[in-house]
């Protein structure tokens, strides 16, 4: 039964994707109305801070850390075996 | 009065449950003590009072139970997360592997419970050794090899721990396990603290947690997950709270646990560096040392005990019923295992910080507290670490275990417990979600931050759908490959190798050598000696003196040729040899 | 010579009979006939000196250092030299261990010895006559006696029961034993002509010049680091063990190599306080590298008794390390580790030996994979192993604990050194236990099953008969009760160290006035103490 919701989800994952891009769309908007009492920092103050924060982070973050896994870092599996 | 405060303290469950684990499996009462001993401990831990088990060892006063707040709350989670194991696990028949959980948690009890340094190192030792065999009971090379290095590291931490309280105890003579100034800590102190932080997974010294979490077994790596490492958080949030370079070893541990997540391949490798991750969040938030951040600390490890432990049940049932845990070997399995696939989604978006589950209310404390406490750069560290936990745990291991491309992989659904014990899990994330305050009212400080404001939420919104993008555009890079990755570790295991030849050969050449410098030299030699002092004898002296010398040497010859061979004449001889001499002694 | 003594109050001289016991019942055996009736007339007096030994530890006057229990019997009084015996907190728990191994060896040896069991028997019991004759007596010619009484059942133990190559081992163990002591007679006669006395509390009290108290120290020194054994003269001990017979194992590793720390604390340690002062960094460190080096050998070994012998060099390492902090602690962890070594690496030869009697091969590769097929043995072998590298809970715990106490509190260095020793401990001994005990790497299990001599294959291996159980839970039961509650055993020895610590520092300062001796041994004395200088930081 759950099974089948998932396989009705995924055949109707261009609809999934729109909703959300739509979300994408509203927490941008949800930020302009969120109540700044504490700010902590600079950034606090930046609407949408957040989302750069966020894009930027994981894509930063894949790049460098795939990037240096690829460079150095992997090896086999068997490495430590021979 | 000993006998009671015995069984007041809830190891004592655990330990007797281990030794009757043998005789309840030949009952066929197994499943019946694996629930009940958790149970009676998750009781017991409401009924403590605050100091007990107060005894003389050897000149030192221990003291096994000491709680207060914060004693608490890692109680209850530990005897929760015990039950929730124990069910988890009731599958298994193998009455070994139950008893080295048992033995395990009630280290861990025993440690939390601990008011003095010695009594701390017994049960820190014990967690050690009972763990070990959850990795071994795997029963592979790999595993037996890795629950060797995992010993060899956590007796040696063990030791450095040993060596800072003795010098401790060198210094103040007092065994108290108390909190340690940040200004008056000394060699001692810091020596405890590296003890701990091994146990803790901090870099430099983690890495035989991915090493061995992995190669577990299946409902091992769960009770694993849980204890070692929030162990250790206790410790050093009862020890070391203020210690600002555990603040920035936390801030790092975030991130650099996150970094493997992200690019490793088997998923259960991938939730152990996340471990590291999270356990970064706690070290942080003790470095911190303010009120909110302890808490924070405090709150982080019941919820990250409860979700983490739910990852691992979920990717630890695919394993179960696959055989499998590399990301590169599956794929596809929502249609054969959709109820794990839904725990382990509740898992990933918990331990993501999701609005209404245990991440949103827990996690974020720290983050809030490292602001306010104006250290921006830690604060943006463990908000990128948060989003690397969205990326690696929330959304890439479930979509390349259960959807991505299909591996063809068939499979059925986890036994009825493993997915009860998800299910438990599973609802305590949401609940306390929904209900925060039952966790905050366990917090050792009064608890002033409120997670659900405006900002929060929309600071959430926008990093997790936001990162969720960034996966989105990604996918085809993140795809998994069937490789591993080199961590800090490669010192240790490369240099295991040339430790170990060097035992082997050079060294034992060596010895080899001083042995045989004993059989060419010193033995040639010295019959040597005895030919030249024989001659010396038989020609020498004889010449010198006569008759009893002669006799000497007759007596010398005779004795010659029974040494060649009968042995009877040879004992009889030296017996009444000694029985005369004996004789003369007592009568004279 | 009274006021070192407290007379045996008991209705009978009780340290007499401890030590004539053994010795008419090795005089009967050789009546004896049959197997049987020698296995158990073996068992018979070994036991009834146990039991007759045990008043020494429930009537021991632990408030006191003086000679317990003592007795003195005229034996040559123009040389005014008397039988004398006696213990105090020193040498009475190394007697109760000896009686208490003995029964032990003759119950492991059951069914290991094959052929002249009758000459087993005399040798065993003449062997505990002697070794208990060392630990009472109270003068050095009884000593020397006892000591070399000792040398030739130990030779033949091994010569004639021994493995392939014992002809090797058992005169490589001769003479390497006898080398050592014929120092120590000389030293015994310097004594004498010295002091006039061979009475050993008399010889204590004596205050010696620096000169003559460093030949003294080296000349003992030598003979009683030969036995312990220390680096590096413990080439003889894998060579013994292997080749001897469980028994004589036992005997060798639980009781002979505790007659060489007996030795340092009977002779060198208050006969010699300052040259043993001077060469303590000395003797610190080769301790020190036996320890590490009897780690790493064992380390590196796949005969599983010879991995057991490095480990007892390991292990007296800690021994002598305790001895040579010259503190109580130090002390007392010392001649509680001895102990401890007794009962623990004595109950590791034994589990070898039953496992040797089922699979012929002492290879670690040909006895793997026991814990399915024994897992009663693997139970005790666990507590063994765990009690090998002090895990707490475990009688050495509580000794290495108090030797690494008494190192801190005096050269933290040292204590710092003396850790990779602990876990190069647990490393070997869970390396051996891993694979003892778990399936070879490819699930196979390995193990030679040559029980009726056909070389046989993959068979199952019988589990721990009642004998063998009786005699391991012996032994598991003192491991945990020494773990768990040492203050006993610690008390009966408080005294009696402590004494031996206030005779070692009172001694430094009675040295007669250092002439120019002083420039011979200024070089030693620089070197040690700049050693003591990077020690203490």
């Amino acid at each position: 039964m759950i099974a089948q919701l998932f396989g009705y989800l995924r055949d109707h994952s261009v609809a999934l994707k729109w909703i959300f891009f739509a979300y994408l769309a509203f927490t941008l908007v949800f930020d302009f109305f969120a109540e700044r009492h504490h700010a902590h920092f600079w950034g606090d103050h930046i609407i949408g801070f957040w989302t750069l924060f966020g894009i930027f982070g994981c894509l930063g973050m894949i790049v460098v850390f795939k990037g240096l896994s690829h460079v150095w870092l992997m090896k086999g599996e068997d490495y430590y075996d021979e | 009065m000993m006998s009671n405060t015995i069984f007041m303290h809830p190891a004592t469950y655990f330990l007797i449950g281990a030794v009757l684990l043998p005789f309840a499996n030949r009952l066929k009462l197994q499943k019946v003590l694996l629930l009940v001993v958790p149970l009676l401990a998750f009781y017991q831990i409401h009924h403590l009072p605050a100091s007990f088990g107060v005894c003389h060892f050897m000149g030192f006063e221990l003291t096994f139970g000491r709680v207060d707040k914060l004693t608490y709350v890692f109680l209850h989670v530990f005897t929760l997360m015990a039950l929730i194991g124990s069910i988890y696990g009731l599958h298994v028949k193998e009455s070994g592997q139950h008893m080295a959980a048992f033995l395990y948690v009630a280290g861990s009890l025993g440690t939390t419970l601990a008011g003095d340094y010695l009594t701390l190192f017994i049960f820190w030792e014990l967690m050690a050794f009972a763990s070990v065999f959850l990795v071994w009971y795997r029963k592979r090379k790999r595993s037996i090899e890795a629950g060797y290095r995992y010993l060899l590291v956590h007796t040696t931490g063990g030791l450095i721990l040993l060596a800072g309280i003795f010098l401790r105890y060198q210094n103040i003579h007092d065994l108290t396990f108390t909190r340690i100034a940040v200004d008056g800590a000394t060699t001692a102190d810091y020596l405890i603290m590296i003890g701990f932080m091994l146990n803790a997974a901090v870099p430099p010294i983690h890495a035989w947690l991915p090493d061995a979490y992995p190669e577990a077994t299946v409902t091992g790596a769960v009770y694993m997950c849980a204890f070692t490492t929030k162990t250790a958080v206790y410790v050093l949030a009862r020890g070391f709270p203020g210690f600002t370079a555990l603040a920035i070893l936390g801030a790092i541990m975030t991130v650099y646990g996150v970094a493997y997540a992200v690019i490793e391949n088997d998923a259960r490798r991938i939730l152990a560096y996340h471990i590291v991750s999270q356990v970064g969040y706690m070290v942080c938030g003790v470095g911190i040392g303010t009120a909110m951040a302890v808490n924070g600390a405090c709150a982080h490890a019941y919820a990250h005990i409860l979700y983490k432990a739910l990852l691992f049940m979920g990717v630890g049932s695919v394993l179960e019923m696959t055989g499998k845990s590399k990301l590169n070997e599956l794929g596809g399995l929502y249609k054969y295992m959709p109820w794990s696939l839904v725990f382990t989604v509740i898992g990933g978006i918990a331990i993501s910080g999701f609005p209404l589950t245990s991440g949103f209310i827990s996690k974020s404390m720290i983050i809030a507290a490292a602001g306010v406490d104006h250290r921006v750069f830690i604060m943006l560290m463990l908000s990128l670490a948060a989003v690397g936990t969205f990326l690696s745990v929330g959304i890439k291991l479930p979509y390349f275990i259960w959807f991505g491309n299909d591996s063809g992989v068939k499979a059925k659904e986890s036994y009825w417990n493993m997915q009860l014990g998800m299910f438990i899990a599973a609802f305590m994330c949401i609940f306390l979600g929904i209900y925060p305050e039952y966790l905050y009212k366990m917090l050792p400080y009064p608890v002033t931050w409120h997670p659900y404001t405006s900002y929060h939420l929309s600071e959430t919104f926008q990093l997790l759908g936001f990162t969720g993008l960034g996966f989105y555009l990604m996918v085809k890079k993140l795809k998994p490959e069937p490789k591993s990755n080199l961590d800090l570790d490669w010192f240790y295991r490369k240099g295991a190798r040339v430790f170990m030849w060097v035992a082997s050969k050079p060294i034992g050449a060596a010895n080899d050598w001083v042995g045989e410098v004993y059989r060419t030299v010193g033995y040639r030699f010295t019959l040597a000696v005895a030919r030249a002092l024989s001659w010396f004898d038989w020609e020498g002296i004889d010449w010198v003196l006569d008759g009893s010398a002669k006799g000497v040497v007759k007596g010398g010859d005779e004795l010659r040729t029974l040494q060649t061979g009968k042995i009877q004449h040879y004992i009889g001889g030296a017996a009444v040899a000694l029985c005369i001499v004996l004789i003369i002694v007592v009568l004279i | 010579m009274e006021q070192y003594l407290i007379y045996n109050t008991l209705s009978y001289p009780i340290l007499s009979a401890v030590l004539v016991i053994p010795l008419v019942g090795a005089l009967i055996t050789l009546f004896l006939k049959g197997d049987g009736v020698l296995k158990s007339w073996g068992l018979l007096v070994t036991l009834v000196t146990a039991v007759v030994s045990l008043p020494l530890y429930m009537n021991f006057d632990p408030t006191t250092a003086k000679y317990q229990f003592a007795e003195v019997y005229r034996w040559f009084p123009a040389l005014h030299l008397h039988f004398s015996v006696g213990v105090d907190g020193i040498s009475v728990l190394l007697v109760l261990l000896t009686t208490f191994v003995m029964p032990l060896c003759i119950l492991c040896s059951w069914s290991y010895i094959k052929e002249r069991f009758k000459e087993f028997i005399f040798v065993t019991l003449l062997m505990e006559a002697a070794m208990l004759g060392v630990f009472i007596c109270l003068n050095t010619v009884l000593f020397y006696i006892f000591w070399e009484a000792m040398l030739i059942p130990m030779y033949l133990l091994i010569a004639v029961w021994g493995g392939p190559r014992k002809d090797y081992a058992s005169i490589k163990f001769f003479i390497y034993t006898l080398t050592g002591s014929v120092f120590l007679l000389v030293a015994i006669i310097a004594l004498f002509i010295k002091t006039g006395t061979f009475f050993i509390p008399e010889l204590m009290a004596h205050h010696y010049s620096y000169q003559y108290q460093m030949w003294i120290f080296l000349a003992c020194a030598l003979a009683f680091a030969i036995k312990i054994p220390m680096f590096p003269l413990h080439t003889w001990l894998p060579a013994a063990h292997v080749e001897a017979p469980t028994a004589g194992s036992v005997i060798l590793a639980s009781i002979l190599l505790k007659m060489g720390g007996y030795g340092f604390l009977r002779f060198c340690l208050p006969m010699a306080p300052a040259a043993t002062l001077t060469c303590m960094p000395y003797l610190l460190a080769l301790s020190i590298m036996s320890i590490i080096f009897g780690g790493y050998l064992a380390l590196g070994q796949s005969d599983i008794k010879k991995l057991i012998a490095y480990s007892s060099v390991g292990h007296m390492g800690f021994v002598t390390l305790g001895i040579f902090l010259l503190n109580v602690q130090g002390i007392k962890g010392a001649m509680l580790q001895m102990i401890n070594h007794g009962i623990t690496t004595g109950a590791l030869f034994i589990c070898i030996g039953i496992i040797y009697e089922r699979t012929h091969s002492r290879e670690i590769k040909d006895n793997s994979a026991l814990g399915m097929m024994m897992p009663i043995y693997v139970t005790f072998l666990g507590v063994f192993t765990l009690s090998s590298f002090a895990f707490p809970g475990t009688n050495s715990f509580v000794g290495e604990l108090l030797v690494l106490i008494g190192a801190f509190s005096k050269y933290k260095v040292v204590g710092f050194l003396a850790i990779p020793g602990a876990i190069l401990a647990a490393a070997y001994m869970l390396r051996l236990f891993q694979k003892m005990v778990w399936a070879d790497s490819d699930g196979h299990a390995h193990h030679h099953d040559d029980e009726h001599g056909d070389g046989g294959g993959h068979h199952v291996l019988a589990d721990l008969n009642g004998r063998e159980i009786v005699t391991l839970l012996f032994l598991t039961v003192f491991v945990f009760w020494i773990g768990l509650h040492p203050a006993p055993l610690l008390k009966v020895m408080d005294t009696s160290v402590t004494h031996l610590v206030d005779q070692v520092n009172t001694g430094m300062q009675h040295l007669p006035p250092m002439e120019h001796h002083h420039e011979h041994h200024a070089w030693l004395l620089q070197v040690g103490s700049l050693i003591k200088k990077l020690a203490v930081f």
